[in-house]
């Protein structure tokens, strides 16, 4: 679609999806996700020690390579170490105008929720006193109605996907990608003409072996072709850059920031929060809803949340008898054909 | 549930050890008896029938201890793994990690807990600040020993939400641990032990006072990290630091160095450093004459706190920790203590796999280098010997040293 760099208002850039968008777009800006690219990340090595994971090395390339000079400011967020760390580098490298970190619960308790609530004060504190403006709820739940009308808009295309294959996986997740990165009302807008068009005009749905795809994130969908190539179908995941971006949407009763808190705090967790248990249900739930017969986990390199509850969760998912194949990046083009054929061989042995 | 304490092969392993291994001879009484204290509560909590608490560094022993527990520091058993080389654990943890990326305090810590060498568990307790693998390590842990498993969520800021959140958390998990334990949270108990902690910490106050003497008067690199795994809460505590403060004290008052030959360069240390059985910190020190005088990890961060308010005084002392401090103000900390301990350099030694102090080490550099003070970063493994290359290191450090001399070493950061 469009061109996040042509958004009519000034942008806020962010990193991680437990960001609340919601506040960014109630404070009158666009929100666009910070996200990498595959290709080297040599410029960024001299800012982060080589040992934090690719994904926060690959969005400050695409700091280095100027794709977010116009940026208004950065939200950050205390997901895991490296992200925390990507914060302090950002600023020390940009000098944004305008930077604020979060700090995010990693447990799923009301305490927390109320913790978060508090947390989402001191942002719009922050926002009001920087830009001198003066957010109130009905600006929290304009933020809210256009979140959940992406999210109601992604969630209508995935089960499109599910039920018909109306566009490949590839397409699909650069799709995603665009509704973290593209002004929030423009996308909208293109993705309820698309999906009008595509109800319209069904096709029926591909064979192939379906497979959940499970991990942290996924900004470059090159993965997901490999799959498809090699006669696999990816019909649902658990990625940040997938289902758990838009799987729950913000309550419009009740005070607002107690709503965004409840939201972003009680989602489907990733690898940063405590719920492994949570993520082997969740898990389940989906191979059992899409009759996926394997699962692939995709981890960036360095990411020892995703890393270290892969030891828990393989262990659940093979005395469940659900097969799985782990595959790691970071983010260089040399490794992929070695990825390539390690999933085409866990494919063979699925078919 | 106690069936590892008919073999705890960590402790059979560390007499052996101990009896081939000369102790520093620049080592201070104190820092000997924290060292027979730590094998101490290693061994009880094996042969005790006192509840055991796996830890890790950032949970307040005063909390472990006030709840009549023994701690053992699951994120601290890579140390003594590096020291007595039991590099079995970490062929172990290949087997349930899939990668060799983890840190290898981490790594040490899964292999042990799976191999069942580690005192059997009561509880599981970790924090989730400044070290997130720890808390899955943790978990981990827990459920290969079928124990409970309780996450302490500690927010990236000081603030008075912060320390309402983690002082809740606190309190319900004392109250657990002496469920489990089988009794009733005494609070005199949890009382006794932050009046003791407070009384060795005003000790250690004084140490690090002392330490800033020129030349100083104890070798800076067993102090490192000596803050993080301490009996605080125990009287135990309050006798090492009250003998390492007279020690140091009288060393001043006599004019004493820290080394015979005597101090030539002063050096900050920051981070870890190695911990496995290895002369580089002696031929730094020792034979080269380049004394640590300041570090991070030994330092008795907290404020003095309430007993009569015990879970709110022990959330204050975790979110005080300076590492959680925005980047600026920790940074000019840094500068702070550089000029406190007037320091000729600092060695920014850089464990491979800690992504937390990692991903500070450019910000770091270019600190001290806009403040003209000279920095080595040392890439390294502070437990695996095998994965630190022990010339690269010496040679690194030795032209580190030149560097010094060639700016003069005069020019002391004032």
């Amino acid at each position: 679609m469009g061109n996040s760099e042509t958004a009519d208002k000034p942008v806020l850039g962010w990193f991680c999806t437990y960001t609340p968008e919601e506040i960014i777009l109630a404070a009158g800006f666009e929100s666009r996700r910070i996200l990498g690219r595959t290709g080297p990340t040599a410029k960024a090595d001299a800012h982060l020690h080589p040992n934090l994971c690719a994904f926060v090395r690959a969005c400050l390339s695409s700091g280095l390579e100027g794709e977010h000079a116009k940026l208004a400011g950065i939200i950050g967020i205390d997901s895991c170490d490296a992200m925390r760390r990507l914060f302090d580098v950002w600023r020390a490298t940009f000098h944004p105008d305008y930077s604020h970190i979060l700090a995010m619960p990693h447990v799923q308790t009301a305490e927390a929720v109320e913790f978060y609530r508090h947390e989402l004060e001191r942002l719009i504190r922050s926002l009001n006193q920087y830009f001198g403006l003066t957010i109130s709820d009905a600006d929290l739940l304009r933020g809210i109605h256009t979140m959940n009308e992406t999210r109601t808009l992604l969630t209508r295309l995935y089960k499109l996907r599910r039920s018909s294959a109306p566009i490949s996986g590839t397409e699909y997740y650069s799709i995603l990608r665009d509704a973290m990165t593209e002004p929030k009302d423009r996308f909208n807008h293109w993705l309820k003409q698309s999906l009008e068009k595509s109800t319209s005009n069904e096709t029926s749905v591909s064979s192939g072996v379906n497979i959940i795809l499970a991990g942290g994130v996924l900004d470059d969908p090159w993965i997901v072709g490999v799959v498809e190539e090699a006669g696999g179908r990816v019909v649902a995941d658990d990625l940040c850059c997938g289902g758990r971006y838009f799987e729950k949407l913000t309550s419009t009763q009740g005070e607002p920031l107690k709503a965004i808190a409840d939201r972003y705090v009680l989602r489907a967790p990733c690898a940063r929060m405590s719920e492994t248990e949570t993520r082997v249900q969740n898990l389940m739930e989906l191979i059992e809803e899409t009759h996926a017969r394997g699962l692939i986990y995709y981890t960036v390199k360095f990411c020892d949340p995703h890393i270290l509850d892969w030891a828990m969760i393989s262990k659940e998912l093979q005395s469940r008898g659900v097969r799985a194949l782990r595959c790691e990046t970071d983010y260089s083009i040399s490794e992929r054909e070695r990825m390539r054929t390690r999933i085409e061989a866990f494919l063979e042995m699925l078919k | 549930m106690k069936k590892a304490s008919e073999r705890p092969e960590i402790i059979r392993r560390m007499i052996e050890k101990s009896g081939t291994q000369e102790p520093d001879p620049t080592a201070l009484n104190g820092t000997l008896m924290r060292g027979m204290h730590l094998v101490r509560l290693l061994y009880r909590a094996f042969a005790e029938r006192r509840p055991v608490a796996w830890t890790n560094v950032f949970t307040p022993p005063e909390l472990i201890f006030g709840c009549d527990y023994i701690p053992f520091w699951l994120d601290g058993s890579g140390g003594f793994s590096g020291w007595i080389e039991m590099t079995e654990v970490f062929d172990h943890a290949d087997a349930t990690l899939p990668t060799r990326d983890i840190c290898t305090f981490l790594r040490a810590a899964v292999g042990g807990a799976t191999m069942e060498l580690f005192p059997p568990p009561t509880a599981v307790v970790c924090t989730s600040h400044l070290c997130e693998g720890c808390a899955k390590v943790a978990r981990i842990g827990a459920r290969h020993s079928h124990a409970e498993f309780h996450l302490l969520d500690v927010p990236l800021e000081f603030s008075d939400v912060a320390v309402a959140y983690v002082a809740n958390q606190l309190e319900s998990l004392a109250h657990k641990l002496c469920e489990l334990a089988g009794k009733d949270l005494n609070l005199d108990h949890l009382h006794k032990s932050i009046e003791l902690s407070n009384e060795a910490r005003r000790y250690f106050l004084e140490v690090y006072e002392l330490r800033k003497h020129v030349p100083t008067p104890a070798t800076g690199s067993q102090f490192i990290g000596m803050g993080l795994m301490y009996p605080w809460g125990t009287q135990i505590g309050v006798n090492i630091a009250k003998s390492l403060r007279d020690e140091v004290a009288r060393r001043v008052t006599d004019s004493i160095p820290a080394v015979p030959n005597g101090e030539k360069y002063r050096l900050m240390w920051l981070h870890l450093r190695p911990v496995f059985e290895t002369d580089i910190m002696t031929h730094l020190e020792q034979r080269m004459g380049a004394v640590i005088v300041a570090d991070l990890l030994g330092e008795a961060w907290w404020p003095e706190m309430d007993a009569d308010e015990p879970f709110r005084a022990l959330a204050m002392r975790m979110l005080s920790n300076p590492e959680l401090l925005p980047m600026e103000t920790k940074v000019e900390r840094l500068l702070g203590i550089a000029r406190d301990y007037r320091v000729d350099g600092v060695v920014h030694f850089l464990q491979w796999g800690c992504r937390w102090n990692c991903g500070q080490s450019a910000i770091f550099r270019e600190a001290m280098r806009q403040s003209d003070i000279p920095l080595l970063t040392l890439d390294g493994d502070a437990v695996d010997k095998r994965a630190t290359p022990y010339g690269q290191v010496l040679t690194r450090i030795e032209g580190f040293l030149e560097l010094l001399d060639s700016v003069g070493i005069s020019k002391r950061t004032n």
